[in-house]
């Protein structure tokens, strides 16, 4: 008796459930509702956490993130450089993050009620390249040519 | 004396009063008078017109007496040795009436709050008497449930209340053997006068109209005593000779006029008053010296010494056969041991307070004007602070040796006279006995220095001349600087079981043109920040001064708890750990240059009802550890050895100093194990659940596909999520002795998330394993002696459940929105597992060892300094087949932020050959390695790296010597590795001379010079000409001062 009770249990905690095909993930085209006002600003991880993520659970690779950013989306790359912010905080993810921001800001691609609370995240992302990230550099596609991040943020600032 | 046992009796007083003995041993009742004549032997004074002494059972006794307590330091008049469990009453006594039989006392005077059961214990053990001590109310006492502070002796209901409490007392202690007399009161004619508790000069006869009640309080007393006990006399315990003139009228019943005196090196008038007026012997309750001189305000035991020999010499000289008043009858020396309460009895009670409390013309140190008696130096012995169980050592005084002399002298043996009393006491060898004391003083002061003593102090400076070429990124100028470090540690040992030490490092300048730029010493390098107004400033941390490490240990009856920082650990693979949660934390000097601040825990291990049980728990209990407790429980069971453990993961480790020891994410593992022993073998098997924090998240599967495949790469792609099958494990082990070899056996399986830690045992081969779920693997190993010969073969074969990912690259089908994520190789920071050591291997290594001394077995981590043969050596060689990649390892880059890499080096085999050599030769000890193999990166490189070297070092008295050559291996850091950063070239080389010997792993006062010499090519860090085929070459001189203890 006690040996087939061995042989169930054995047998429950082995079976499994069979692996699926991965298939593509439709893309969240709704207006842009940040989960909360600290979404894409180092050092808050609360953009992991936003089922409206598709890279909630992996940040996108290096190349990815500039694959996304050149589609023309800004929620999508918003959300594909604050994962990567999460993982790799430097002042170029911060700054892409409020690039993002004001993008979705200006064109006006935000729910409704929550106009400002995005312009002032992008505002706040930008001065966080400037307060965190003073010194990092951001460069151009061929990998040699760099600038200050913090110096576009500042810029960027000045556009509100 | 005075109110030094004041708020002592208040205390105790208020217990006994309304307590009966705790203990109840087989003792006579009151009214089986006869049989207690049996048992309890009399004690009687016998006086007549030429004098009096003191009979016990018919045998003249002089009371060479002690005024006894036990009293830690630290504690005051509260503390109750008597409450204390038997166990410790028991240590206490047996060691202190031994030191008191030794010195030759045979009375003690004790309050009648002992438990008659320790009477006996005493008397029957040491032949000690005990005096019984009545306080009458001295400092207070419970009338009808009120405690009254001041005592109106004409109160008839106060005195009635020490009557019935006294009545008790007599009671109580009715045919218990070992008693000696009865004291009614302590200086209750101070009393009188004083009306608080503290020490105030002794006061005259001022008080004669409320004197008269108290000595027919005495009276009533004595009385009272006699009716229930005739077998042992009755004294006082007044203060001097006070109201001699009322007590000789009132007193009739008391035996023994007993008094505490304090008069000096003569009592003077004192027995020839009392035998003139009362008849009666005369004993001191109390007397003595103190043993600090107010003078000069030092310890002075010898001045103590003196006082007593005089007092004594008064005694014997009164003593009845000897002459004077003839009616001496001993005395009880006030005191044991020092009382550090004494002086204001509830502050500073562990300061040995050298404050004089009241004045005394009759000593030595008297200066008119200024007290001279300190109160808290009485003691006939020194006392040590209590170790943790509350004991102390004695360490006796001047005066215990002049005791210990005089009272080897009988007054009473026949043929006794004055003039051999004179001469007994001429004999007395001061000067001997002092230095005695003085030796055992020295031994206690060296004991206390090694309470605190400084256990580390390394002084290090050194200067750096460094040059790059422009191929290295330089120009050829020689550039210098120097650092400046310094280590102070110390350890104190507060009792004798328990230990801590402290060491603590301060950085001075910081060198910033070290060829090799990570080291311990660099948190002080200068960086550069731009400013808000884009302007560039030099700085430097604050972060200078760090506690470099620290532990300690400590002792108990039922535990040992032990706790480290940055101080190496064992793991517990030895007892019963078997897949290996509690890790190995000894890291050498990687831990200073990564600056790493492990292990960080302690360790609870049980003993007796907990023994088997061991806790750990702590902020990294080794390098890269989460925040966790594992707790082990072993024991032997059915036949064999059952260990249970929990591993616990409190929260995530967010910091990260090195690629090495990336924190994997918080998890949750219980093991149980089994142990057998069939013969000389050892049979383990086990089980692990490990990874259900991990349960439900998603994982991707890749294989080649017969179709387009994901995003037309080719490859299928399956998504999964982690499921119960997945966090178990089972692995089984036999190995031990047969014949002449050693044999090993290995199988595991290991679901995706079972995770467990690597073997750290020490063994003659290093490949094993991993340690990590997400394979199954067998192992197998023999090895074999021959005379100075051994050798054996080990074998491999791991396959991992789910194998690498075959990375696709994601998309977005903007025309149908859909999004396509990344098929990308798995890491630790974000999948719930991956295949990296457990990837697929087959692989065998060849071990061979040469040595003459197996003793010192050669894969000691100190074989240098162990192996004593004059050649050892060890060949170790490894081939790996791995027919599949792995996924991505986790790196720290350039800006010091963690992440995966994109790629991982492709399937491929690697092989390594190792050589370690040590030989002495005329007082020279040569050591060294070599190693040559064809391995890969840790990272994603594709290049694999064909490399070689060698070290050979030399080690001669205080001289050492160091060259180590290599070809085209990777850098120092953990970074060369994983990025692949190879130099065609490296040389270093030291040479130094010291102070003392070269001890692996030991700081010594040496002085040297050494130097790193390395080429640079496409591969290396810092090449910057990457169009020219010129080596890059850096080189850097640094010569070095270090002090040790």
């Amino acid at each position: 008796m006690r040996s087939y009770l061995t042989l169930v249990l054995l047998c429950v905690i082995s079976c499994g459930d069979p692996s699926e095909p991965l298939l593509g993930t439709p893309i969240d085209r709704s207006p842009f509702d940040p989960i909360d006002q600290t979404a894409g600003i180092h050092p808050s991880t609360s953009v992991l956490t936003d089922p409206a993520n598709l890279y909630r659970n992996r940040p996108p690779t290096e190349d990815a993130k500039w694959d996304v950013q050149s589609l023309g989306d800004p929620k999508l790359a918003f959300y594909a450089f604050a994962s990567a912010l999460t993982r790799v905080p430097t002042g170029e993810n911060q700054y892409y993050v409020g690039i993002n921001l004001k993008r979705m800001s200006d064109l006006n691609l935000v729910a409704p009620g929550k106009e400002t609370m995005v312009r002032n995240m992008a505002i706040r992302a930008f001065e966080t390249v400037i307060e965190q990230f003073p010194n990092d550099l951001t460069y151009e596609a061929d990998g040699e040519t760099s600038y200050n991040v913090a110096d576009f943020a500042r810029d960027q600032l000045t556009k509100f | 004396m005075k109110n030094r046992f004041a708020l002592l009796v208040l205390f105790l007083g208020a217990i006994a009063a309304q307590s009966t003995p705790a203990v109840e041993l087989k003792r006579l009742q009151p009214n089986d008078a006869n049989q207690a004549r049996l048992h309890v032997k009399p004690v009687t004074v016998v006086a007549n017109e030429n004098g009096a002494h003191l009979e016990v059972d018919g045998t003249p006794f002089l009371v060479r007496g002690m005024n006894w307590g036990y009293m830690p330091i630290g504690q005051n008049y509260s503390y109750d040795l008597w409450s204390k469990d038997e166990a410790f009453i028991t240590t206490v006594l047996h060691r202190e009436m031994g030191q008191l039989k030794a010195l030759g006392v045979n009375a003690i005077r004790l309050f009648s709050d002992v438990p008659p059961k320790w009477v006996e214990w005493m008397y029957d053990k040491y032949g000690i008497r005990v005096a019984l001590n009545h306080l009458m109310g001295r400092y207070g006492f419970n009338v009808q449930g009120v405690w009254v502070s001041n005592i109106d002796y004409a109160n008839p209901t106060h005195r009635k209340a020490i009557l019935e409490d006294l009545e008790k007392n007599i009671k109580r202690y009715t045919g218990t053997r070992g008693v000696l007399m009865w004291l009614l009161g302590n200086e209750n004619n101070y009393g009188l006068h004083w009306t608080s508790f503290e020490i105030e000069p002794l006061p005259g006869e001022e008080d004669k109209v409320r004197a008269k009640p108290l000595y027919t309080l005495m009276e009533e007393a004595a009385s009272l005593i006699k009716r229930h006990d005739t077998l042992h006399p009755i004294s006082l315990t007044n203060g001097d000779l006070q109201y001699l003139d009322i007590i000789v009228k009132t007193c009739p019943s008391v035996d023994i006029f007993g008094s505490n005196v304090y008069r000096g090196k003569s009592a003077r008038d004192f027995y020839s008053r009392i035998w003139k007026s009362f008849k009666k012997p005369a004993m001191f309750t109390e007397f003595g010296s103190d043993a600090f001189n107010a003078k000069t305000g030092k310890e002075d035991a010898l001045m103590q010494a003196k006082m007593l020999e005089r007092q004594w010499h008064d005694i014997y000289a009164n003593t009845e056969p000897i002459g004077g008043s003839r009616n001496a009858i001993g005395g009880f020396v006030f005191q044991w041991s020092d009382g550090w309460w004494k002086y204001k009895q509830e502050e500073n009670l562990d300061v040995h307070d050298t404050n004089a409390s009241w004045p005394n013309g009759g000593y030595p140190d008297f200066v008119e004007g200024f007290n001279n008696m300190n109160e808290e130096w009485f003691g006939i012995n020194a006392k040590s602070r209590p170790d943790a169980d509350g004991h102390y050592q004695l360490y006796p005084r001047t005066a215990y040796f002049t005791l210990q002399h005089i009272w080897r002298l009988d007054p009473y043996a026949e043929g006794t006279t004055i003039a051999s009393v004179d001469e007994h006491f001429n004999q007395v060898n001061f000067a001997q006995f002092d230095a005695t004391y003085t030796t055992i003083l020295n031994q206690n002061r060296v004991e206390k220095i090694e309470k605190l003593k400084l256990n580390t102090f390394l002084l290090k400076l050194s200067s750096n001349f460094s040059t790059r070429n422009p191929a290295a990124g330089g120009n050829d100028q020689l550039t210098f600087d120097h650092t400046e470090s310094f280590t102070v540690g110390f350890e104190a040992r507060p009792t004798a079981r328990s230990r801590a030490d402290l060491s603590i490092n301060v950085v001075g300048n910081v060198a910033q043109n070290r060829l090799n730029p990570i080291f311990y010493e660099n948190r002080g390098e200068e960086f550069t920040v731009i400013d808000v107004d884009g302007e560039r400033q030099q700085m430097t941390t604050l972060d200078r001064l760090r506690v470099y490490q620290s532990s300690f240990e400590i002792e108990e009856k039922q535990f040992d708890l032990e706790g480290y920082y940055r101080t190496g650990h064992y793991h517990w693979g030895d007892e019963g750990d078997f897949f290996g949660l509690y890790r190995f934390a000894f890291y050498g000097e990687n831990l200073d240059i990564y600056d790493g601040n492990a292990p960080f825990g302690a360790v609870f291990t049980g003993k007796k009802k907990m023994k088997g049980l061991k806790v750990a728990f702590g902020p990294e209990l080794y390098w890269g550890a989460n925040p966790a407790v594992i707790a082990k429980y072993r024991k032997a069971l059915w036949g064999t050895t059952l260990t249970l453990m929990h591993q616990e993961d409190l929260a995530s480790r967010a910091d990260v100093t090195t690629s090495s020891v990336i924190p994997e994410p918080r998890s949750r593992k219980t093991t149980v194990t089994t142990e057998w022993g069939i013969g000389s073998l050892k049979l383990q098997i086990g089980g692990i659940l490990a990874g259900t924090r991990r349960l439900g998240r998603t994982y991707y599967e890749t294989e080649k596909s017969d179709g387009p495949g994901y995003q037309n790469s080719g490859i299928d792609v399956y998504s999964n999520t982690i499921q119960w099958a997945d966090t178990w494990g089972v692995r089984g082990r036999l190995d031990g002795a047969i014949g002449r070899s050693l044999i090993h056996l290995q199988a595991s399986y290991m679901g995706l998330v079972a995770d467990g830690g690597p073997d750290a045992r020490e063994t003659n081969f290093t490949l094993r394993e991993s340690g990590r779920g997400n394979h199954y693997a067998f192992e197998a190993a023999s090895y074999f002696a021959l005379g100075h010969f051994s050798f054996g073969p080990k074998g491999i074969y791991q396959v991992p459940l789910v194998g690498p990912i075959d990375p696709v690259e994601g998309g977005i089908d903007a025309a149908n929105g859909i999004f396509y994520p990344a098929v990308t190789l798995r890491n630790v920071l974000d999948d719930p597992f991956i295949v990296r050591e457990n990837r697929e291997t087959i692989a065998g290594q060849f071990t061979f060892v040469y040595d003459p001394t197996p003793a010192t077995w050669f894969w000691m981590w100190d074989r240098i300094d162990r192996e004593t043969s004059p050649f050892a050596m060890a060949i170790r060689s490894t081939y790996w087949h791995r027919p599949t990649a792995q996924d991505a390892r986790v790196a720290i880059f350039a800006n010091g932020v963690q992440g995966p890499f994109g790629n991982s080096v492709p399937a491929r085999d690697s092989w390594r050959t190792e050589l370690d050599w040590v030989a002495n030769y005329k007082g020279f000890r040569f050591y060294g390695n070599g190693f040559i193999g064809k391995e890969d990166a840790w990272g994603e490189a594709t290049r694999q790296v064909f490399h070689f070297g060698t070290m050979a070092g030399m080690n001669h008295r205080g001289t050492s010597a160091l060259l180590d050559v290599r070809f085209n291996d990777w850098g120092p850091y953990d970074y060369h590795r994983d990025f692949n950063l190879t130099y065609p070239f490296q040389l270093r080389g030291e040479l130094a001379w010291g102070l003392k010997p070269s001890r692996v792993g030991q700081n010594r006062t040496r002085f040297g010079v050494r130097g790193i010499y390395r080429q640079l090519d496409v591969y290396s860090e810092g090449y910057s000409d990457p169009l020219s085929e010129s080596l890059g070459i850096e080189s850097e001189i640094q010569t070095f001062m270090e002090f040790a203890l």
